[in-house]
């Protein structure tokens, strides 16, 4: 049988080709799609709670995907948080989205950030204080081939470099509050608080004090940032099934036509079959593992694609990174395995059902 | 064969390999009835070289497909080494078909993309006689075709594909040969080869051969020739001057 189906599979090369391309982009558009968005998701959220804040202080409906959100809350709610029992230190800071390359920019006031986080690691000059200062992380100053006194054009403005900082911490580029609130145009508003609890206060403790001082506001422990970052955004995980549904829907649309045309052309070939005794199933099994070669041929091509469209990414956008766990592979690959499967069974049951006699008069 | 309680229930009293009682097919085609056969009678021993012949559209083709087990009769009884098979289930015909039949056609239906050894390879697998190699060197040897084994179809000449169509055939020893028009694509040298050979099957394998051809030449390769006309069989011995008994209203 094996024979067969090879012999069938090598008759038509183009077909086979577009066939496993096919199989093999869904797999790509899943697992491109999710590695982004989820090496996106998770170092933003590492970046955020390395920030070493233990709380993030945010309006009730902001969302834990910072750069959606914008500067609403009141920067003097500082005050009324750093008051709650507990609480060590608050620092406001505002969050602004910059489209090209997809970064953040942390609007911040350096003291409190700093008391915060810990202090930032400096690898040279100093954060930014006023004024159109920035300062940048080490992968995105090496990105940018950019050194302390250069100028990088940012929301329409110039800045002057004043620093980098070591990377993994917080927004990859921060400037001084002040001056993303007037570009933001909104003066002494805040998109979140980096909220610091006293050593020896327990952390359910001082979450039970915030929500009572501030009823109304989202605050979430640090401890649980990623979880909820990658599980909890409706957006997000819609996109994803979205992405999902879309590949295997490629799969099987792609297999059913495959395998549609191919029992039509192969009418007389599937008649000879029957008057050799070949059994429904028989016939069956022949569909079904051909296109099943297909979809493991795309899965194994899919896999290659997409590890080459990641070193691509990689090298070419540095600061676009992309997490492609283990479950996703075994997923797409099941997917595209099932796509693949249901595309087949109509074609197969169809040539299993064919009248012989008519099969073979087949022209 | 399998023994199953249900197929034993058909098996009746016979006299041939192959028996054909009062057989009828009726095809609807649109709105109209077409009678293909009207009361086919026919009765083949075990190693006989029967000939069915009669003009285009008397209905040759139909009774060869439904002794194969390719269609369900209409009416009648076919019986199939002892086994009604115009009665039982789809999948039990098919199982008849590849356990007792193989069939020769005039068009060769060869599978395109095999080599002459795979498409004989596939015949086995099929039956579930797994990868006997030695089995298809003798078959492929027995019609002359040793040489070939990794020819495609198409490699071949139609004298070459008509003898590795019947190379498949017999490669699981069925009880039954069946060959529709097997010269019909052939010139007459290829055709007397191909008939030479299905007669020195017959001679020295007792190989039951069912034929169906036009041709008269053909014909006297068989030991017997039944003659079709309108649906029905007109039976006769080769050599025996016969009548036609009736004509079947068509």
């Amino acid at each position: 049988m094996l024979r067969l189906i090879y012999s069938n599979l090598l008759q038509r090369p183009t077909r086979t080709l577009v066939s496993i391309s096919a199989v093999a982009l869904g797999i790509l558009l899943i697992l491109v799609s999710v590695g982004l968005s989820y090496g996106q998701l998770n170092e933003i959220a590492v970046r955020t709670r390395r920030v070493s804040g233990d709380f993030l202080f945010q309006p009730s409906d902001a969302s834990l995907f910072l750069a959606v959100n914008n500067g609403t809350m009141p920067e003097k709610l500082q005050q009324s948080i750093e008051s709650v029992a507990g609480v060590d230190r608050a620092a406001p800071v505002l969050v602004k989205f910059v489209t090209p390359g997809f970064n953040l920019v942390y609007g911040i006031e350096t003291e409190s950030y700093n008391r915060v986080s810990g202090g930032l690691k400096l690898e040279a000059g100093m954060l930014p204080r006023q004024g159109f200062e920035v300062a940048v992380d080490t992968l995105y100053a090496s990105s940018k081939n950019l050194q302390v006194g250069d100028h990088l054009q940012l929301l329409d403005h110039d800045f002057r470099v004043c620093g980098i900082f070591e990377g993994g911490v917080g927004a990859r580029v921060i400037a001084p509050l002040k001056t993303l609130q007037e570009l933001n145009g909104s003066p002494e508003k805040v998109s979140l608080f980096f909220v610091r609890r006293k050593p020896g206060y327990p952390e359910a403790v001082v979450l039970q004090n915030l929500g009572a001082r501030a009823p109304g506001y989202k605050i979430t422990p640090a401890s649980q940032l990623q979880t909820l970052m990658t599980n909890n955004l409706p957006v997000f995980r819609n996109f994803i099934y979205a992405v999902v549904s879309l590949a295997t829907i490629i799969s099987f649309l792609i297999i059913l036509l495959a395998m549609y045309t191919t029992i039509t052309e192969r009418t007389r070939e599937i008649g000879i079959l029957k008057s050799l005794g070949a059994s429904k199933a028989y016939i069956v099994g022949i569909i079904v593992k051909e296109s099943m070669l297909i979809c493991g041929a795309g899965v194994g091509f899919g896999f290659l694609l997409t590890f080459l469209i990641n070193k691509i990414i990689e090298r070419s956008f540095p600061l676009l990174p992309i997490d492609i766990e283990i479950g996703w592979r075994f997923l797409a690959a099941g997917l595209a395995i099932l796509g693949g499967l249901s595309g087949a069974i109509y074609p197969a049951v169809k040539a299993a059902k064919q009248d012989p006699v008519a099969a073979l008069s087949y022209e | 064969m399998s023994n199953s309680g249900a197929i034993l229930r058909e098996v009746r009293s016979i006299t041939g390999i192959l028996e054909v009682r009062d057989l009828r097919m009726t095809f609807q085609v649109a709105k109209i009835k077409v009678h293909a056969l009207t009361g086919v009678n026919l009765v083949v021993k075990a190693g006989e070289f029967v000939a069915i012949m009669g003009p285009s559209g008397c209905g040759k083709s139909t009774l060869l497909h439904i002794l194969g087990g390719l269609l369900r009769p209409t009416a009648g009884e076919v019986y199939v080494d002892g086994i009604e098979i115009g009665k039982i289930s789809d999948a039990e015909r098919t199982r008849i078909r590849k356990e007792k039949i193989g069939f020769v056609f005039q068009r060769f239906n060869l599978m395109s993309t095999l080599t002459a050894r795979d498409n004989i390879r596939l015949a086995q697998e099929i039956h579930g006689n797994g990868r006997n190699s030695e089995q298809i060197e003798e078959v492929l040897s027995e019609v002359g075709l040793s040489g070939k084994f990794k020819h495609k179809p198409y490699e071949l000449s139609g004298g070459e594909q008509q003898r590795l169509a019947i190379a498949r055939a017999i490669v699981n020893r069925p009880a039954i040969l069946l060959a529709d028009e097997a010269t019909g694509n052939l010139d007459s040298a290829n055709s007397e080869v191909v008939l030479s050979l299905l007669k020195s099957l017959n001679e020295r394998h007792k190989q039951t051969i069912i034929m169906i051809t036009h041709d008269n030449e053909a014909a006297s390769y068989a030991s017997r020739i039944v003659e079709m006309k309108d649906g029905q069989t007109l039976n006769r011995v080769q050599h025996v001057v016969y009548t036609v008994i009736e004509e079947a209203l068509f």
